[in-house]
């Protein structure tokens, strides 16, 4: 295979993954770091540095959206954005002394751990009548955001909780080069409490600035091969832009199903190659 | 609050959206030049080598782009990438600046230092 065949194979497993990513709702960094180890063979640290140049991409461009919506909330994702930039270096300069098995191990298991995570049911709880948390106040987290017409009013829960979970978000997404979105709108669904809606928009905001604390690391370090880079952020791009546009249109329960169901055996074949056995 | 906070998050959004078409663009035409030269050599990322040095540092980037190096500007669309969320969190100092809001005015810039001191240390 030469480098054209390989560029153009890669970008059409990255518009796969882009699609599928946001089908799924695991964003395509998740699903090329895999593809791009497992079916092209690529060593993983150059994989994870193309993928988290993709989820850039991609945050900047879903982000966008959000922000026009009036969805999102600038001030909790910029408060949050702190813990996840601190664990993001922490998880760059970890990856960078972590062997590549052991970064594999580490994906396959965070890959199915988010896999679990998309199948939760997702239900929000009235917070508008509880009383405000004090951090909520002193950082003016509480807001309210547009419904179908409606204005619903929210308020942050348990903020440390959250903070703790969102560094532990940040550490993932810089060891392993992904966005780590699944854990992000953990923290603030499940831990703070924080409209699934707002959650998921307000999390796309700041996985581009989680990211791009531990990339500047990866470029440092040299995992970023502009000729792998370039078809992977478009692939990626494009994949998640056309996944977006065809969302609403169809029905995805069964096809997320088949999708996931592909996505956790990559995560257990992930899993086998880091402990080192081969099937 | 609502009107200043909406008109700061459209221009938020206008960056981020024009920065990534901006950087797919060279990507993409950087990306093309390359293959146009280079597409019928092996490829070599099965192994972890690292890359060189000029594609390693924003300044080192750039200077090599200016030789028209393809790889270069590749990376050049790359590190317009990457910087788009640091002008995000500058985007949002100068609108809490503006609002007079101590609290986010830390937040932002503790943001803006540690996305600097990522890319350029």
């Amino acid at each position: 295979m030469n480098q054209l065949e390989f560029d153009l194979l890669v970008a059409v497993a990255s518009v796969f993954a882009g699609l599928i990513g946001s089908l799924v709702g695991l964003g395509g960094g998740m699903v090329i770091v895999p593809l791009l180890v497992i079916f092209f063979e690529i060593d993983i640290r150059y994989a994870m540095g193309a993928a988290l140049a993709s989820v850039i991409a991609t945050s900047s461009g879903a982000g966008a959206a959000y922000l026009r919506d009036g969805i999102s909330n600038m001030r909790i994702g910029l408060f949050l954005c702190v813990a996840t930039t601190i664990g993001a270096v922490g998880g760059a300069m970890l990856a960078g002394v972590l062997p590549a098995s052991t970064l594999s191990l580490i994906f396959g298991i965070v890959l199915l751990m988010s896999v679990l995570l998309s199948l939760r049911s997702k239900g929000d709880i009235d917070t508008s009548q509880n009383p405000p948390h004090p951090l909520a106040l002193r950082f003016s987290l509480d807001s309210s955001y547009p419904d179908g017409g409606r204005t619903i009013a929210y308020r942050v829960q348990r903020v440390p909780g959250g903070f703790l979970m969102m560094i532990v978000a940040g550490i993932l997404s810089g060891l392993l080069g992904i966005g780590s979105g699944a854990f992000k709108v953990l923290a603030m669904d499940q831990i703070m409490r924080i409209p699934f809606k707002v959650s998921t928009a307000t999390s796309n905001f700041m996985i581009g600035v989680t990211a791009a604390a531990s990339v500047g690391i990866y470029l440092g370090k040299g995992y970023l091969d502009p000729v792998l880079v370039f078809p992977v952020a478009l692939g990626v791009l494009v994949g998640a832009f056309i996944g977006a546009k065809l969302l609403p249109r169809i029905s995805t329960k069964w096809l997320k199903l088949i999708f996931l169901i592909a996505i956790s055996l990559i995560g257990v074949q992930m899993i086998l190659k880091g402990t080192g056995v081969e099937l | 609050m609502k009107a200043s906070t909406n008109s700061t998050e459209g221009l938020l959004a206008k960056v981020m959206l024009w920065g990534v078409l901006l950087s797919a663009i060279i990507m993409l035409g950087g990306g093309a030049v390359f293959l146009f030269h280079h597409g019928g050599d092996p490829t070599s990322d099965h192994v972890f080598k690292g890359e060189p040095r000029d594609l390693r540092s924003p300044l080192a980037i750039v200077r090599s782009a200016f030789t028209w190096n393809n790889q270069s500007i590749i990376q050049l669309g790359v590190l317009l990438l990457l910087v788009n969320p640091l002008l995000r969190v500058i985007l949002a100092l100068i609108s809490f600046g503006r609002k007079g809001d101590p609290t986010y005015i830390a937040v932002s810039l503790f943001l803006v230092a540690i996305l600097t001191y990522s890319l350029f240390a």
